[in-house]
């Protein structure tokens, strides 16, 4: 009898435990339910709909496209991608290729050399992250200032010519924005990537160090592959960033970068940029276009970050720890 | 331990020198870039224009600390209303951005990983919490520019600094996994104790689990801070009434005012303004956002 009430009382305590779990987790997700279906669901709908319209400036809002222009700033994501020699795309590539090709490599060796405690590992660290914590605008202007207001000084001070606009050159430009953009890369991701180094086991780095593994040997034969999927997801978006990277252009240039440098995220985000800044909110004209390129690189992305995924998962050592 | 020294045996390699070598000469460029924008911070133009790379010369104004005091007249920003927004007013809208956005960013992935972590088991349809992220993560799709600030209109929050809090209150951003690692990591026994002692899930969730990872939400609450502190393009495009201070100092650096709104050791001066109360948070949580983003970043 006592061992029922007990049963009955359990039960009736479970009930109510079951109860209160369930308005528990009602309650603390709701809001960012709701948040997910307005902020991502119905403004990627709202984004797609919009790349079907164009503004009609006598009406002050967008409207749908007639049927038989229906893909204008379709037409025109693919006129722009591929036009003038594809200068925005090839743009993107050099940008992106500095970011992911050079700088990524070199930014895990970085990581490895700190992550191995050499000598001077602690203000490595610290001046690393520096310019994340001083952000790129800060380094980037003061890039710009040491550029064209000190190096050009002390120029003129000792050389004969003066020293040309770098900038705005078009023979110095490029290298100009490259050095930045190397500069700015190198550290990488330093937390993220020591902190997967440091998930490497201990009893493996021991072996290959009794087996006389040279540091090289070590991180391309150790520590690579135990990273590996860190390094997978970093490179997932290696090729979709030929058209979104947008480089150090807008803080160095803000909207008047040189021509042969722009990328096509550049152009994209300064079409946008200039719509708000130049005249009144309102003046939405550009918007149609960016929605119909934002959906069209989402589109080609797919099978872009799917085939990167693919290729990968092929040369993933698959090591586990 | 073996292998600290740099020309012990098995560090005397092209390999460990040659990236050494290369994270000095980083760091030595940088250090240089800082060490003249200070220097160049504290000269009057024509000290500047004399000698771009010297020390302040006496004859030429010495060392004009007043510079910094001139960021402050000088840094200004005319807002849509036709009003000037000056340094005090863009101090306290920078605090806003970062104190109040910072910790909104924060509690949504820390909440939904919780709820994911510890109750998808008892409720099977929290796994859509897990489904959502997979979705924002991997679909490469996200409204345009243009959607998003039309949307922002529609709603009430396009140039609102109050309202637009509510943008960033997403349940699946950055933090989730660091959080979900976190949560997994935490065992449920603590949970247990307290619910038999009569703690409802809120209480358990508040008072026995968030308590025990204080530490972690300080270390990325400050990097939160951090990130949005050096932030100028979304207030620019957004928040237009109400220029944070990242805003006002890149805005500034095309100022073509005559006299000293326009030289560059007041406009390097406003650039080390905005740089110096983040560098100070780092330097005061260094070790712990260095140590604790290492150990807790990746798990999970």
């Amino acid at each position: 009898m006592v061992n029922k009430r007990m049963n009955k009382k359990n039960a009736v305590n479970m009930m109510t435990r079951k109860r209160q779990d369930r308005i528990f987790c009602i309650s603390a997700l709701a809001i960012f339910l709701v948040h997910w279906l307005i902020f991502w669901v119905y403004a990627n709908m709202s984004s797609i709909q919009m790349a079907f319209t164009h503004y009609d400036l006598l009406l002050g809002e967008h409207v749908v496209l007639p049927q038989d222009k229906i893909f204008d700033n379709f037409v025109e994501f693919f006129n722009k991608i591929t036009g003038s020699n594809v200068t925005y795309l090839l743009n993107g590539a050099y940008f992106h290729i500095i970011s992911s090709l050079l700088c990524l490599p070199f930014s895990y060796m970085i990581a490895f050399i700190i992550y191995k405690k050499l000598p001077g590992h602690g203000i490595y660290k610290t001046m690393l992250y520096l310019p994340v914590i001083l952000g790129s605008m800060v380094t980037s202007l003061l890039y710009m200032h040491v550029v064209e207001s000190g190096i050009s000084g002390l120029w003129d001070m000792y050389m004969e010519d003066s020293f040309p606009y770098v900038f705005t050159d078009v023979r110095y430009n490029r290298l100009t924005v490259s050095i930045y953009a190397i500069f700015y890369g190198l550290p990488g991701s330093l937390l993220i990537n020591l902190g997967s180094m440091s998930r490497v086991p201990n009893d493996l780095i021991e072996y290959g160090e009794l087996e006389g593994l040279s540091l090289f040997k070590e991180f391309i034969m150790i520590t690579v592959p135990m990273v590996f999927p860190v390094l997978q997801v970093q490179c997932l978006g290696l090729f979709t960033g030929f058209f979104l990277n947008q480089g150090p252009l807008f803080a160095l240039y803000r909207e008047s970068a040189p021509d042969e440098l722009q990328t096509f995220g550049y152009y994209m985000f300064i079409k946008v940029y200039n719509s708000e800044s130049k005249a009144n909110a309102n003046n939405a004209v550009n918007y149609g276009f960016v929605s119909a390129a934002n959906l069209c690189i989402g589109i080609i992305s797919v099978p872009i970050i799917h085939g990167t995924k693919w290729l990968f998962d092929k040369i993933d050592p698959g090591a586990e720890f | 331990m073996k292998g600290k020294g740099l020309f012990n045996n098995r560090n005397r390699a092209f390999f460990p020198i040659a990236i050494w070598v290369l994270m000095f000469v980083w760091c030595a460029i940088f250090f240089v870039m800082f060490f003249w924008g200070i220097l160049t911070s504290l000269k009057t133009q024509t000290s500047f224009w004399m000698d771009p790379v010297g020390l302040p010369m006496e004859e030429f104004g010495g060392w004009r600390f007043d510079n910094y005091l001139l960021v402050f007249q000088y840094v200004r920003q005319n807002i849509p209303a036709g009003r000037w927004v000056y340094l005090p007013e863009m101090l306290y809208n920078t605090l806003f951005y970062c104190l109040v956005y910072g910790l909104i960013i924060l509690i949504g992935p820390m909440i939904t990983s919780y709820v994911y972590s510890k109750y998808a088991k008892k409720e099977p349809w929290v796994r859509i919490v897990w489904i959502i992220f997979m979705i924002n993560t991997y679909v490469p799709l996200s409204a345009s520019l243009g959607a998003s600030i039309r949307l922002a209109m529609q709603m009430g929050y396009y140039d609102n600094l109050y309202l637009f809090t509510f943008v960033h209150l997403s349940g699946f951003g950055g933090s989730f996994l660091i959080y979900y690692a976190i949560w997994k990591g935490l065992s449920w026994d603590y949970a247990e104790a307290a619910i038999m002692d009569g703690a409802g899930p809120w209480t358990v969730f508040l008072r026995v689990m968030f308590p025990m990872t204080k530490t972690v939400f300080i270390v990325l609450y400050v990097t939160e801070i951090v990130g949005l502190w050096a932030n100028y393009t979304t207030p620019m495009i957004y928040l237009r009434s109400y220029p944070t201070l990242a805003v006002g100092v890149f805005n500034f650096q095309q100022s073509y005012e005559a006299g000293a709104a326009s030289s560059v050791p007041v406009k390097v001066a406003a650039l080390i303004t905005v740089a110096v109360p983040m560098f100070a948070l780092f330097m005061v949580f260094r070790e712990k956002m260095m140590g604790t983003l290492t150990l807790g970043g990746l798990k999970g």
